[in-house]
């Protein structure tokens, strides 16, 4: 242990050295641990380095949803069930490209719910845009911007040159390889067209020699991260304390949105056709999606750390959530079933054999946070998970639980055709959850926030965040004073991504790092089960900062079953 | 200027007195410095004149016959007079000094022995040297009788009395070289010292006395008790010289140091400031020595030569009533003959002209001797063991730095070492005596010169001259204070302040700051004081303030000020934490220093930290009634809500 202490940053431990060796809790007992893992672990931050981007992560996971969908084929064919006009599509089209079958899924799952169901009210706009784009495809519609409007209009410059949007703290652009401004967070991307350019000339420039790829800038106390996948350059430029690793982990969950929105099956095969197409038209309406992510990375650390925060409840009401959602939602081809409330999870039920990646989970809670539309009906949407398969996609039943719009139910089939046996189990769901209490449970936790730091009675303890690795679930208490302004929050969390980032750091990780700053004192440990970032006064000395996490862990050991999710309901 | 050529001189007014003649005798005690002048065998009167006395003193004796010696008691009560060759008369006074004329007489024991002289070894005891030896008697003046005390049986040559240290020296033995000290410290006992043998040049053949009185005198000299012997050359080819020897208390006296004169002839000794002057009467000059100075040793003595070249005594001239022919002039000014045949020569320092009627005590003048002696260290070292030397000592300092005098760094190194020797056995002496000590204090003869000294009257030259650089200003600084320390003497601070201030003003900022982290300058807080003031001039000297503060550790409340003037919150809570007087610390003051950050978290922080003060304390976190605090406690409120308070502790 105390081998442990000393890999920590002494730079950084500044004043009050104390004598001594400061001895840390064992960690064998380490809180919010479980074998039965309800998520994929990954630790996709660790993981994240430019030699791992390629697509060998994605192509390794495709196929999953093929897999079910020909499964079903042969129960189908065996059952001999006529109307599955898709299972004989899959069917017929299995000695094609994977490609090919979702690409078909995705066109029928359109028109399906489309045409079936008028009563319906399906969040289609992406659909129907997708529909038109691949029209627009079909028809060999190149739109080629002419030179003079590349260099166009003082007006466009005098926006990039503008105070406000050179002040934006943090901007991330999408562009094509061509160099087409596909997506921007602050302004409006037709004025961003030459800046956009210089950007690509940047990245082909180095690209051209030598296979090389342009990974970062900096510029004073800008950083610019460059990531270039499938055709699409990503770039973020912020000046927040985000480093090149956290910046290059951001431009990952974009990466996933844009699959999630187009599957990577889609994407490869548009830029294949047309390296100049612009991609803007079949994203058209996905902006909130980009643009709800990267505000939920601002406020959320689970992106982060890629875990996912739980809702706290008691074990035996969640006990009785899933067995509900396992007992009324046995349907076949639901691959998974989850209710979400306020951007944490109450409870997850899944296919034996098929785990829910984090980054898959965030992209679902940013679908339910950036569209208000399904607050008014139940909905029917097609939704690619990344991890889970970036070839196809997965269709989402989506409901409110309550009038509050508070909980939502989400179910996730291979099954286009399901949407009525689905809401049929949603409606037993919701039944039986009220009967017993489980929704208001909910509520009552919602409404009680999540907890206090003061419940750990630490003193000078002011926040953490605690990771269970092996869940990839995190716990944190809320924001109390003196982190109850906005501008506060906004420090603390760039405390977080300075510590995460110091710990994480490739060239040098670290075990442990005590760090006294200017208003508060950080100290990060991580080990094999869990990762630790504590907040604590300024003032505190080492050997109490020790004392006090050891007492946290112990705290959180003893509320574990309520703030964790330790055992996994499987279909 | 006259006085810049001589550096003896004679004092300014003599005590004059009744010239020698047929009808007039003149005697003088060199134990009392009295001179005697007896008129006719005393009929006509005797007059007694003194250094206590300011008047002369005048009484008839009967005329008896010639005195041969006469002297007073030690307090003036009895004389004793001796007219025949055996026995010694007395006579008693008063205390005005009148008598009643009634004499009684001693003589000397044994038949053919007879009276060489006589000294008082106190106030009524009375030794008498007799060509037997010596007879210690008791003077009882109320009987009028005496008491033998003592009778040794001696062969006496001649004898020297030194009265200050009550030491009689007997000459005996056929060379006269024999010498025996005794010593009369306590009344009623004579302590006879080892005798020694004083070392002449080859013995004369047939044997006579060789040593003679006239060539041997006593004298103390940086405290020790010599006896000093004026060794003639066997030819005229070699010079003279003086030998010492120092009296032990076991042993026979030693002989230490030998002062080689180059020159022969009739020689005069005195010891004046524990020098050694020697008169030569042929060519009428004086050399000093000083034993004090380095000298060749040969492993047992030591070899001095003249500390200058011969020089002649000022000339001196006198005021005297116009005795001669030339009328009409009050008085006529009268160039005294120095060196006189007529000069008598008394220890330690007292020269008498019997033919003038004048009576000198010399003196050294120090002012001359600075440009005779071109080694400044030799000066310095000179100077340093005179009476009276200081003020010639700083002006010897302050002309090593004016500008084109200026001395090396190396000398004034030594001459600082030099100084600063005596300096520091002051103060171990000085503390020893405010200890309470009842050692009898050590009276060092030495010249002391302080820090203050050098500071007013030394380093005030570069106040004077401005053109002296001030890389050798600050050299010569660093330099004494080097010395001080090499002395583990404490440097005063106003010392730093000048080296500070002549670094400041010339823009040295790196050089202080050097000197302040390698503690050339010593830790203080007056110069931790005045290194924040300069922090605006040189930032970095508000962190060596802090260092410096800290380092002397009694000056925490100091370092709180600093810190919280500078809005420091933290690093002054955990200033207070690491010295652990965070239970006693005002939180009041602190809580204000927060608030005027203007920096929430910050108030937040301090806040807090005392809320778990009191909590700790008083197992309550709100701030106690004679804080003070509710305002600050209003403020947090504002600021943060009421729920941000420590809960209070439900009692258990």
């Amino acid at each position: 242990m105390a081998s442990e202490i000393k890999e920590a940053d002494h730079r950084a431990s500044t004043s009050d050295s104390e004598a001594g060796n400061v001895d840390l809790l064992e960690t064998n007992d380490i809180p919010g641990n479980s074998d039965n893992t309800l998520l994929v672990v990954s630790d996709s931050y660790a993981d994240l380095n430019y030699v791992d981007i390629n697509d060998s992560d994605i192509k390794s996971h495709r196929g999953t949803i093929n897999a079910l969908v020909k499964k079903k084929a042969k129960r189908g064919n065996s059952v001999t069930t006529a109307d599955d006009g898709i299972a004989a599509d899959a069917n017929e089209n299995n000695g094609r490209d994977d490609e090919d079958v979702s690409e078909h899924i995705d066109n029928t799952s359109g028109n399906n719910v489309e045409n079936d169901s008028s009563e319906v009210s399906v969040d289609d706009s992406q659909d129907d845009c997708l529909e038109q784009n691949l029209a627009d495809l079909s028809l060999q519609e190149t739109e080629d911007i002419p030179v003079s409007h590349l260099i166009r209009s003082t007006s466009d410059s005098d926006y990039v040159n503008s105070l406000e949007w050179k002040q934006q703290r943090k901007h991330i652009f999408i562009l094509s390889d061509s160099g087409k401004p596909i997506y921007s967070r602050h302004g409006s991307e037709d004025k961003l067209v030459t800046i956009m350019g210089v950007m690509q000339a940047l990245v082909s420039f180095v690209q051209d020699s030598e296979k090389d790829n342009l990974r970062s800038i900096v510029a004073g106390d800008h950083k610019f991260v460059f990531m270039t996948r499938d055709h699409l350059t990503f770039v973020g430029i912020s000046r927040g304390g985000e480093s090149t690793q956290q910046l290059l982990l951001q431009l990952t969950y974009m990466y996933n949105q844009v699959i999630s929105v187009l599957t990577h099956t889609t994407l490869t095969r548009i830029f294949k056709q047309h390296r100049n197409y612009d991609l803007r038209r079949p994203l058209s309406g996905a902006e909130k999606f980009f643009d709800n992510l990267l505000n939920l990375m601002d406020v959320e650390p689970g992106l982060l750390l890629t875990s996912v925060r739980c809702l706290p409840l008691d074990s035996s009401v969640r006990e009785v959530i899933s067995q509900t959602i396992l007992q009324h939602a046995k349907v076949k081809d639901l691959v998974f079933a989850l209710i979400i409330a306020q951007n944490q999870l109450v409870a997850l039920v899944r296919m034996k054999r098929y785990h829910l990646h984090p980054m898959d989970l965030h992209l679902i809670i940013n679908l339910i946070n950036a569209s208000e539309s399904f607050k008014t009906a139940e909905s029917w949407t097609p939704i690619c998970l990344p991890k889970f398969d970036a070839g196809g996609f997965l269709q989402a039943h989506v409901s409110y639980l309550d009038e509050e719009c508070q909980s939502c139910l989400l179910l996730l089939s291979v099954d286009i055709e399901a949407f009525y046996i689905l809401s049929e189990c949603k409606s037993r769901i919701k039944e039986r959850l009220i009967r017993y209490n489980a929704l208001e449970a909910i509520n009552a936790s919602l409404k009680k926030r999540s907890y206090s730091i003061q419940a750990c009675s630490i003193t000078d303890l002011r926040h953490f965040l605690y990771k269970a690795r092996s869940t990839a679930q995190y716990t944190s208490p809320e924001f109390e004073t003196p982190y109850h302004t906005k501008e506060e929050q906004e420090r603390l969390f760039s405390l977080y991504y300075y510590l995460h980032d110091r710990i994480h750091t490739s060239g040098r990780p670290l075990k442990i790092l005590f760090h006294v700053g200017q208003y508060e004192t950080l100290l990060g440990w991580v080990t094999q089960g869990f990762e630790l970032y504590a907040v604590f006064g300024p003032l505190v000395t080492k050997m109490t900062a020790i004392h006090a996490v050891n007492k946290l862990l112990r705290w959180i050991k003893r509320e574990e079953d309520r703030l964790f999710i330790l055992s996994s309901a499987t279909f | 200027m006259e006085d810049d050529n001589y550096y003896i001189s004679l004092c300014k007014n003599p005590i004059r007195f009744e010239p020698f003649s047929k009808s007039n005798n003149v005697f003088f005690d060199d134990a009392n410095k009295q001179v005697f002048a007896v008129r006719c065998g005393g009929a006509m009167g005797v007059i007694m004149k003194g250094p206590e006395e300011k008047v002369c003193v005048s009484f008839r004796m009967e005329d008896r016959g010639e005195i041969v010696s006469i002297k007073f008691s030690p307090d003036k009560r009895i004389l004793a007079a001796q007219r025949y060759l055996k026995s010694v008369e007395f006579l008693n006074f008063q205390e005005d000094l009148t008598t009643d004329q009634q004499e009684y007489s001693q003589a000397c024991k044994g038949r053919a022995t007879e009276i060489r002289g006589f000294v008082w070894s106190s106030t009524n005891e009375i030794v008498f040297i007799t060509t037997a030896g010596l007879e210690h008697y008791q003077v009882i003046p109320e009987k009028r009788t005496l008491r033998n005390l003592k009778t040794l049986s001696l062969q006496v040559n001649w004898y020297f009395w030194l009265a200050s240290s009550s030491i009689l020296l007997i000459s005996s033995g056929t060379l006269g070289n024999i010498l025996h000290p005794f010593q009369f410290k306590q009344p009623g006992v004579m302590t006879r010292l080892p005798k020694f043998e004083a070392d002449l040049p080859a013995g004369p053949k047939p044997q006579k006395l060789s040593l003679l009185d006239r060539d041997v005198t006593m004298a103390v000299i940086y405290d020790h008790l010599y006896v000093v012997v004026l060794r003639h050359p066997l030819n005229a080819s070699s010079g003279a010289e003086i030998v010492l020897y120092q009296l032990q208390k076991e042993s026979p006296a030693r002989k230490t140091d030998v002062l080689k004169l180059d020159m022969s002839g009739r020689f005069a000794i005195n010891v004046v400031d524990n020098l050694i002057m020697v008169h030569h009467q042929a060519s009428k000059t004086s050399v000093i020595f000083d034993i004090h100075l380095d000298a060749k040793s040969d492993g047992y003595v030591n070899y001095h030569y003249p500390v200058l070249s011969p020089l002649g005594i000022k000339p001196f001239k006198l005021l005297l009533p116009s005795v001669n022919m030339q009328a009409g002039i009050d008085k006529t000014e009268y160039n005294c003959e120095l060196y006189s045949a007529n000069w008598i020569v008394f220890q330690p320092d007292i020269v008498i002209d019997a033919k003038l009627g004048c009576l000198w005590t010399l003196e050294l003048n120090l002012a001359p001797l600075v440009t005779m002696i071109p080694d400044k260290d030799k000066l310095i070292q000179f100077l340093l063991y005179r009476t009276d030397s200081k003020s010639v000592i700083l002006s010897v300092c302050a002309q090593m730095l004016v500008p084109g005098k200026q001395a090396s760094l190396q000398s004034l190194a030594k001459v600082y070492d030099m100084l600063n020797v005596t300096y520091k056995q002051f103060l171990d002496t000085e503390t020893q005596a405010s200890a309470g000590e009842a050692s009898i204090r050590h009276v060092n003869s030495k010249v002391v010169i302080e820090q203050s000294d050098m500071f007013t009257h030394v380093f005030s030259v570069f106040e004077d001259y401005k053109d002296i650089k001030y890389k050798f200003v600050v050299a010569v600084l660093i330099e004494y204070i080097r010395s001080l320390n090499q002395f583990n003497i404490p440097v005063q601070h106003y010392l730093y302040e000048l080296v500070i201030n002549i670094l400041v003003q010339n823009s040295c900022f790196y050089q202080l700051h050097q000197f302040l982290q390698y503690h050339v300058l010593s830790d203080s807080k007056p110069l931790a004081c005045l290194m924040l003031s300069l922090e605006s001039v040189y930032p970095p000297a508000h962190q060596l303030a802090l260092d410096m503060l800290k380092r002397i550790q009694t000056a925490n409340e100091e370092i709180i000020e600093v810190l919280l003037s500078k809005q420091q919150l933290l690093p002054a809570i955990r200033f207070i934490r690491s010295v652990g007087i965070v239970d006693n610390a005002q939180s009041r003051k602190f809580l204000e220093a927060a608030l005027s950050t203007n920096d929430n978290m910050i108030f937040y922080t301090v806040f807090k930290f005392f809320e778990q003060r009191n909590q700790r304390l008083w197992a309550n976190p709100r701030f106690q009634q004679g804080e003070h605090c509710d305002q600050y406690v209003k403020q947090f409120e504002a600021l943060f809500g009421s729920e941000s308070l420590m809960p209070l502790q439900p009692v258990q």
